[in-house]
């Protein structure tokens, strides 16, 4: 094990140095070195073998959401346009409590069937308020500005943007154009705005800590 | 066992229940079809859990005691003898009671037990049983788990787990805040029989879709977002890959697999949509309908506004009639409902009391009112149950409730003493007590045991011939393993003991 340990190590130590642009180590007089620099080693992640995660309760998510999309808390998702989803709709069912008149003073330790579903829903409302907000007004718009505005790279800083906002990092080259191809038609520039956003939003990585 | 959700088998359930309509009011009591069920047939039984919460004694009820009958009728929990009825040729009695206050609150109240028992004493079994913790959650859980007699399993997973499969949601559970919606601590069932919570049953149908009833792009696109999503954006990341075992994952990943989609085809959004369109709940602002069936529903339980239990039963019923679940748990909070209209300030006429306060257990205060007043109201929700699901045809001529078993299901009984003669009384809770069960599936009109008039306490039977035995006091266990047995649930290699008394001559 430490062995396979070392070896990854060093194998990502490599590549860190090929993606900050370093060059390659003088070659040597080997007869046989090309002088062309390898093909990059992908090293999958290792799989933790005890892995540990919690998900979201729908007040975290809902908070969450709320920061990444610069949208007012309330404004998240209401359910039939009154009953908050993450506070009142879907609160045990996302993992919240209620001991005054539900007495639920626990949370559920196994999710319910309803759960991705109603996780969604706060998603498609919130990013769906988001793109309103930024197509009315582009001139001051959070994400969609470019998007809203037509212009030829909206869609790629939508995305880039996106990921910045609820997951802190740069999409990869293969995320970026996978959520690109949501942009074809007979998605309009709005809905895919609203797709985009959603993907990003309920992807494993946004919903678990 | 396979924790998958087989499409065919749901979607195929799922018209089954639609087919069930156009099925008429006018089967009256299937219990000739239930009996004549062939022993082999398979197809799922539904079971219904209503819980008596806080102490529904026996001798309050169908084992109502006539001061006549006992030689401690002044000091044991005797009624006159006219308030006791009984229906012609059954043991199971029934107490009309009226009452201008229950305890110190001033709101009287008339109850009626002689109706419902009128009508289904002929379904009605009682079974005596001495339990084993007068601790509410502890007496709870027993009643469900048969003193934790099978690994721990609850009587609504098994039941789940024997006739859930195919089923969207197995084993919904409609009151909550108590034991006897615990999971159980069988960790070997699969994750589908566990039970899934309803909070409020007015507004958990719309986390049954996830899109419908808000302003997104159109269905076909964000079904293509969520495949993107599924198929090619989590796997490939770097969370997923060093994560992705997590058992808290997986079934994420499992829920968001088969069954979101097949709950959202089959329309459960709409189909378990109780609640009318309204200023309240404006369903047609976001493109939504009511249940096709709400009305019918909201006849029969017309306070279902006002009242949780009503609500409860409502969506219970709604959850049989689509196939989506064939265990429902419902029952009487432990706070106080109050319907009066105009306002507290405006009077609390005769009946505008729902619950009292921490249900059967204010008895504490006030016994014999409270008793009388929530078994009234158990009563009138197992009435309007059983009305809606003798409309419903499952097949062949069989109604739903044909299928189905109705489980009183109660922590304990209470103390037999008063105060000599006292008619406002309080009690404690005691371990001797019975527990009815209603199904066309056993052999009604059938008291298990007996009661000692002189005592107040009820004694057992022989398991398996439901001869009385003076000398026996009846476990949790045999209650449990009797309801599965009634309900034809496989319970091989349990080490549960037989108690084919509590089905009866079928």
């Amino acid at each position: 094990m430490f062995r396979k340990f070392v070896l990854t190590l060093c194998l990502a130590s490599t590549m860190a140095c090929l993606a900050d642009g370093a060059p390659p180590p003088p070659s040597s007089n080997d007869p046989t070195d090309s002088g062309v620099p390898p093909e990059p080693v992908i090293v999958p992640d290792p799989a933790s073998r005890h892995p540990q995660v919690l998900a979201k309760t729908g007040e975290m998510y809902s908070q969450d959401l709320a920061t990444a999309l610069s949208l007012p808390r309330d404004e998240v998702c209401k359910e039939l346009g009154s009953y908050d989803c993450a506070r009142l709709a879907h609160r045990i069912a996302l993992g919240g409590v209620e001991p005054y008149v539900l007495r639920i003073d626990q949370p559920l330790n196994v999710t319910p069937v309803s759960a991705p579903l109603a996780v969604d829903r706060i998603a498609l409302s919130a990013c769906g308020a988001r793109v309103r907000a930024d197509f009315a007004a582009p001139g001051s718009a959070v994400i969609f500005g470019a998007l809203a505005q037509g212009g030829s790279d909206g869609p790629n800083l939508a995305v880039r943007s996106l990921y910045d906002r609820m997951l802190g990092r740069d999409p990869d080259d293969a995320e970026l154009s996978a959520v690109l191809e949501l942009n074809t038609a007979p998605a309009t520039p709005e809905e895919f705005g609203v797709l985009a956003c959603f993907v990003i939003a309920t992807s494993l990585e946004n919903l678990f800590y | 066992m396979k924790s998958t959700l087989n499409r065919r088998k749901f979607l195929g359930t799922l018209g089954a229940g639609a087919a069930g309509l156009t099925f008429g009011s006018l089967l009256g009591s299937g219990s000739a079809r239930a009996q004549a069920r062939s022993k082999d047939d398979r197809g799922p039984r539904f079971l219904i859990v209503l819980t008596g919460s806080g102490g529904a004694s026996i001798v309050d009820g169908c084992l109502a005691i006539r001061a006549s009958e006992s030689r401690n009728a002044a000091a044991i929990n005797t009624y006159p003898d006219a308030l006791v009825t009984q229906a012609s040729g059954s043991p199971l009695r029934a107490v009309d009671f009226s009452a201008d206050a229950v305890g110190p609150i001033p709101i009287g109240f008339t109850a009626n037990q002689s109706g419902f028992v009128g009508r289904h004493h002929s379904q009605m079994v009682v079974a005596t049983g001495t339990g084993t913790s007068v601790n509410h959650a502890i007496g709870q859980r027993r009643a469900v788990t048969g003193n934790e007699a099978w690994n721990g399993r609850t009587l609504q997973e098994v039941v789940a787990s024997a006739y859930g499969e195919g089923f969207p949601i197995p084993n919904v559970h409609l009151a909550t805040g108590t034991a006897f919606t615990e999971r159980g601590t069988d960790d070997s069932l699969p994750a589908w029989v566990y039970g899934e919570p309803v909070a409020d049953p007015a507004l958990w149908p719309l986390a049954l879709d996830g899109k419908k009833g808000l302003n997104t792009p159109n269905a076909a696109l964000v079904e293509r977002a969520r495949i993107l999503r599924n198929e090619r954006l989590d796997p490939r990341s770097r969370f997923q890959q060093v994560f992705g075992k997590s058992p808290r994952i997986q079934r994420w990943l499992s829920q968001r697999a088969g069954p979101q989609k097949a709950i959202e085809d089959a329309d459960l959004i709409s189909k378990l949509m109780l609640f009318p369109d309204s200023e309240q709940y404006p369903l047609s602002r976001y493109g939504l309908s009511p249940s096709p069936a709400a009305a019918r529903v909201r006849e029969v339980f017309p306070n279902f506004e006002k009242d949780p239990l009503e609500a409860q039963a409502a969506m219970a019923f709604l959850l049989l009639k689509f196939r989506v679940a064939v265990s429902v748990t419902l029952g009487p909070g432990f706070d106080l409902v109050l319907d009066a209209e105009g306002g507290v300030r405006a009077g609390l006429p005769d009946g505008s009391m729902k619950n009292t306060p921490i249900a059967f257990d204010f008895s504490h205060q006030a016994h014999r009112q409270t008793q009388a007043m929530m078994w009234d109201r158990l009563y009138r929700v197992a009435d309007g149950l059983i009305t809606l699901l003798r409309e419903e045809e499952y097949g062949d001529g069989e109604s739903l409730w044909d299928r189905s078993l109705l489980y009183v299901a109660t922590e304990f009984g209470r103390t037999r003493s008063r105060p000599a003669g006292a008619e406002d009384f309080g009690t404690g809770h005691d371990l001797n007590n019975g527990s009815l069960v209603i199904s066309p599936m056993i052999q009604g009109d059938r008291v298990l045991g007996g009661v000692d008039a002189d005592t107040g306490l009820t004694y057992g039977y022989d398991p398996l011939t439901g001869t009385p035995d003076r000398g026996r006091n009846m476990a949790e266990v045999n209650l449990y393993a009797g309801i599965l047995e009634a309900m034809a649930v496989d319970t091989s290699g349990s080490g549960l003991p037989s108690v084919p008394a509590i089905r009866g001559n079928v």
